[in-house]
């Protein structure tokens, strides 16, 4: 297979003439129509409208070369994680309630995305309603792990994460409620950013757990979230929980070198508890890519880490229960028969959580863990710049293997979701493989609104890894 | 804090106050795992949270309002608002009735 090319290669490719958009859309939908019967990465494939967009895009190069500086992404493919509304095309959340929904209205990412210039190839599977840490939990069948298909691609960002690390796309929209974007990206090899809450526009994607959903993306490298990023964030007026802080050039920043004395945490809490061998060393050696960087790491303490997964399990199935009750069958989509077993379960748990004689002892005592949990990474970042983790507690596991142990499932976040209950931005990096040629990766963490300074530290780890 | 044995009854009360429909072998399968998830989430009782202030957002914003206005570019026409519903009569949304008229 030829190496994937990035966001940023493929316009230098479109920009110098060496190559059409024309012939770009149907690289990818050639390699889309070879490989998605096994994969299941894509719901709907939009060959036709794409194909037209390229042509389109190819006459206005042919009359405008400078279109390139002024739409950053012009030419270049894009898939949806179906939970992005798309106007005029098929968007289920994985869910058979809108098995048939076609929206009337597009998200504000997705409008960004395509001023920039982007082309949607189509809508990516994903867990019913991004529910779930592996794929399985979509009613449209699973997504199977580029690397090896036994195994899962991780979740919820399921079809986005193989997708990508299939090079079916060159980059792809993803969701981030407790670790749905960089958790399938630690299992794919590829890279997967959760910027901070607020950052960017939540507006016309199906809503999950409203306080914690975080807007995001999977690409092939550090240069490319950045770009993404770079057009995606910023204050939105039909998102009222956007922050109008302005948005920096994240690419410009990239290859600044790191401030003196950068110095990265990692948790203790965080290696109780951690057995896997593979990823063990993969944390190892990201210690020894960040000392050859002159980054100084030392442990600190997060001390009610371990209340992490609790805190989530009621907020998030509260917001859950809430979010899904205007599902009625009636203005749109099927009755609420329809929702599988994960919806029913997250719906229960909100429901009683929330119910009268609970809301105390569940989501009162929820939300008042998770202020110590945010003066937890306040103190923290008081010491040091930014926190190292691994993703996930494991590789990727196999298909099957924890969808009858509903909270196993869960505890696999436990990484991921303390910084969707702070609003924290973390990045998911790839760092190598396992024996058995599964992705191993690390987590970098850091306070909130300071993607800049994450993706910095991300691109220069990226580059000492392959020793650039 | 809270009792963590859910039972079946209590399944079923949430479901219907869900508007859920569960069938038996539903109702037999979630009721071990939910039981499993509250005994999980029953830890946070260990935590000392007297005068912790709770955390419901993390934008650190505070009653963001905007003008009473319609913004035309989003409302959406009627034929567009109907378009998705399965049940549409004399331009209007079909829905169960919830009066009887006896």
């Amino acid at each position: 297979m030829d190496q994937p090319k990035t966001i940023h290669e493929l316009t230098t490719d479109l920009a110098s003439k060496k190559i059409s958009v024309t012939e770009v859309v149907a690289d990818y939908l050639t390699k889309i129509d070879q490989r998605n019967g096994e994969l299941n990465a894509f719901l709907t494939v939009a060959a036709a409208e794409a194909k037209e967009k390229a042509k389109e895009a190819d006459a206005v190069i042919a009359h405008d070369p400078d279109i390139f500086t002024k739409k950053p992404f012009f030419g270049i493919p894009v898939g949806h994680k179906d939970i992005f509304l798309t106007r005029g095309l098929k968007t289920t959340a994985g869910s058979k309630v809108l098995a048939n929904y076609i929206p009337q209205y597009s998200s504000t990412v997705v409008k960004k995305l395509e001023a920039a210039g982007a082309i949607t190839l189509g809508k990516l599977n994903c867990d019913a309603w991004a529910h779930g840490a592996s794929g399985e939990n979509s009613d449209f069948g699973p997504t199977k792990n580029p690397h090896n298909l036994d195994y899962v691609p991780g979740g919820s960002s399921s079809g986005s994460a193989a997708a990508v690390a299939a090079d079916l796309l060159p980059f792809a929209t993803g969701t981030d409620t407790g670790g749905s974007i960089r958790q399938p990206a630690n299992f794919c090899g590829v890279v997967g950013l959760k910027p901070s809450y607020g950052r960017v526009s939540r507006y016309g994607i199906v809503a999950m757990a409203s306080s914690l959903d975080s807007i995001g993306h999977l690409t092939h490298d550090v240069y490319d979230a950045a770009a993404v990023l770079e057009i995606t964030a910023g204050k939105d007026p039909y998102d009222a929980s956007t922050t109008d802080l302005p948005v920096p050039t994240y690419t410009k920043l990239l290859d600044q070198p790191l401030p003196k004395k950068f110095k990265i945490g990692i948790a203790r809490e965080y290696l109780e508890g951690l057995t896997d061998k593979d990823v063990l060393s993969s944390l190892e050696a990201a210690k020894a890519i960040l000392a050859r960087m002159g980054v100084e790491v030392i442990e600190i303490s997060l001390p009610h880490t371990k209340y992490g997964i609790a805190v989530y399990y009621i907020v998030q199935p509260s917001e859950v229960s809430s979010n899904l009750a205007r599902y009625d069958g009636i203005r749109y989509g099927n009755a609420r028969a329809s929702f599988g077993d994960e919806a029913k379960r997250r719906i229960m748990i909100g429901t009683y959580t929330l119910s009268a004689g609970y809301y105390d002892a569940y989501y009162l005592k929820a939300m008042q863990v998770r202020t110590l949990i945010r003066q937890d990474f306040d103190q923290a970042f008081g010491e040091v710049d930014a926190l190292l983790s691994p993703t996930s507690p494991t590789p990727a596991f196999k298909l099957g293997q924890n969808t009858a142990d509903p909270l196993a499932m869960y505890l696999a976040d436990v990484y991921t979701v303390t910084a969707n209950l702070a609003g924290l931005p973390g990045i998911a990096l790839p760092t190598g493989k396992t024996k058995e040629n599964l992705p191993l990766g690390i987590q970098f963490l850091t306070a909130q609104y300071t993607e800049e300074k994450l993706l910095n530290l991300a691109y220069h780890f990226e580059k000492t890894l392959h020793g650039k | 804090m809270t009792k963590s044995k859910i039972t079946r009854e209590e399944i079923s009360k949430v479901a219907k106050l869900a508007n859920l429909s569960l069938t038996d072998s539903e109702i037999e399968k979630f009721t071990p795992q939910l039981a499993e998830i509250f005994a999980y989430i029953d830890q946070l009782g260990q935590v000392a949270t007297d005068k912790v202030v709770p955390t419901a957002a993390v934008n650190n914003l505070n009653n963001v309002t905007r003008e009473d206005t319609i913004a035309d570019n989003r409302v959406l026409d009627q034929e567009e608002a109907l378009g998705q519903s399965a049940k549409v009569e004399k331009n209007m949304f079909v829905v169960k009735a919830v009066i009887d008229n006896d």
